[in-house]
């Protein structure tokens, strides 16, 4: 009799961990709540998205800045800490490396965040070589977003901008320098629609895999117009390991 | 004793329902919680904001040009301060641009909101106005998707905000020259979430929340390091017109 109450009691702690579970990859059981798993330095270290800008014979969809040619394709391979981007626009294609990329997010306790990135990339522009160097930091606050259709409690979290700047330095092969600093504060809300359009200060991430050192985002993200054409659309994961 | 005890007791309920309360001018009581209060069909009942620019002249703040641009090309810049002030009342809304005294009037000017249990939302604003020319132009645009409160920042109490995410977007626009219409319209079916891109969200800030009416408060600011800045100040008012 007492063995069976054990393993009905081990049977229902189990299940009592793995309704835990939220993302598609989440550890199927975790001691630790999600807010102290997302608690804490993480950085990223392997990725791979891609975005389609999908061409409307009508000049340009709603979200693409004017018209293109064609279906533009920008492809994501990160690794190694190197960013590349693969474009594709019709018969053109272009690559853009960016080595070093780094994307570090502290999420902390008082739901207050900081993003770090920080890119190098070396461009030959005719016969100048120059290099440029950008430093972003955004601070802002984060917060759970509650059950809503598909998604889970929690599954997602939301990312609001309190503060985005940048610093960019160009240094050329002459040896002279550039440098710009940009720096947005944000306070308040608003309802004002017309504004929310044209900033992007509100990030949602949705955890595909949430463990004590592991994150994993989920990109899946399509725009289509009233007859279900796609505008736009982005796949893929990234994945970012606890730092200490 | 027990006389005490049961005044005690009532204070106590009076304060724990007392720190209930999130808005500025929420009830000092409710029964009611705030998901059960904000659920039902609300529709605007007063409004008074201003929205302030401060710009350099002919180049709106949103895409100001670094100091530094300036300074290069030895050009002063030429600011000033916009001012569009705006009230609702009996079915329209008026802009009033403070440095033109211009005047618009948007009637009709309609806007419902319609929070449901499921967390999903619907948001609906329609307005008419009649161009210098004497013909009309009307706007409308809905907004589907979810809701969801806000835990407590250092700014806002838990559950004080609102986000609304928005997963479908429709706006239509028509223009009447006597016999002549001209239209437009787009729409925009938004599914999961994507990287850095531009998810469209708002945030509303409950000023007031009670089981009939619904105060929002506008209060934005955005700064841009060289003194350019667009601010939003004011509030909305909504009635409750269905459960």
């Amino acid at each position: 009799m007492k063995k069976t109450i054990y393993i009905l009691t081990v049977i229902a702690l189990i299940f009592a961990f793995s309704s835990c579970k939220k993302g598609a990859e989440d550890p199927s059981i975790s001691l630790l709540s999600r807010k102290a798993r997302l608690t804490g330095k993480w950085e990223m270290t392997s990725g791979q998205w891609q975005t389609i800008n999908y061409t409307d014979k009508k000049g340009g969809s709603l979200f693409s800045l004017g018209k293109k040619d064609a279906n533009s394709y920008d492809t994501y391979i990160y690794d190694n800490n190197k960013l590349t981007i693969y474009s594709v626009i019709g018969d053109e294609k272009d690559t853009v490396i960016y080595d070093p990329f780094e994307f570090i997010m502290r999420f902390n306790r008082d739901h207050t965040f900081r993003i770090l990135i920080y890119s190098k990339q070396v461009n030959n522009d005719y016969k100048d070589t120059y290099i440029e160097e950008n430093w972003e930091i955004i601070k802002g606050n984060w917060f759970f977003l509650s059950k809503a259709g598909e998604y889970k409690n929690k599954e997602r979290v939301y990312l609001e901008f309190r503060q985005d700047s940048t610093k960019v330095k160009y240094t050329y092969q002459n040896g002279d320098s550039d440098i710009s600093i940009d720096v947005w504060n944000y306070s308040g809300t608003s309802m004002n629609y017309e504004y929310t359009m044209f900033f992007n200060y509100y990030y949602i991430l949705d955890f595909l895999k949430l463990a004590n050192k592991e994150l994993k985002i989920n990109i899946n993200y399509s725009i289509k117009d009233d007859n279900g054409k796609l505008e736009y659309s982005e796949q893929g994961t990234i994945t970012f390991n606890k730092k200490k | 004793m027990k006389k005490t005890l049961y005044f005690l007791g009532i204070i106590g309920i009076i304060f724990a329902f007392y720190g209930c309360r999130k808005g500025k001018e929420d009830p000092f009581i409710s029964l009611m919680s705030r998901k059960a209060r904000l659920t039902g069909t609300w529709q605007i009942s007063g409004a008074q904001w201003t929205e302030e620019v401060y710009w350099d002249k002919g180049i709106p703040t949103l895409f100001p040009l670094p100091s530094s641009v300036y300074n290069h090309l030895g050009i002063q810049k030429d600011l000033e301060v916009q001012y569009y002030d705006y009230y609702y009342e009996n079915n329209s809304l008026t802009e009033i641009d403070r440095n033109d005294n211009d005047t618009t009037i948007y009637s009709p000017y309609t806007y419902t909101i319609t929070f449901n249990k499921d967390n999903t939302f619907e948001l609906n604003v329609y307005s008419r106005t009649k161009n210098s020319d004497g013909y009309y132009s009307m706007d409308s645009y809905t907004l589907n998707g979810y809701w969801h409160f806000l835990s407590k920042t250092e700014e806002a109490k838990n559950k004080e905000r609102v986000i609304m995410e928005v997963t479908k977007y429709f706006y239509s626009y028509k223009e009447q020259y006597g016999e002549d219409v001209y239209s437009d319209t787009a729409t925009a079916n938004i599914s999961g979430s994507g990287w850095m891109n531009s998810d469209i969200v708002q945030v509303i800030d409950l000023l007031g929340l009670s089981n009939k009416t619904l105060k929002i408060r506008y209060n934005q600011s955005i700064e841009h390091v060289n003194g350019d800045y667009f601010k939003i100040y004011g509030w909305v008012s909504f009635k409750k017109i269905e459960k």
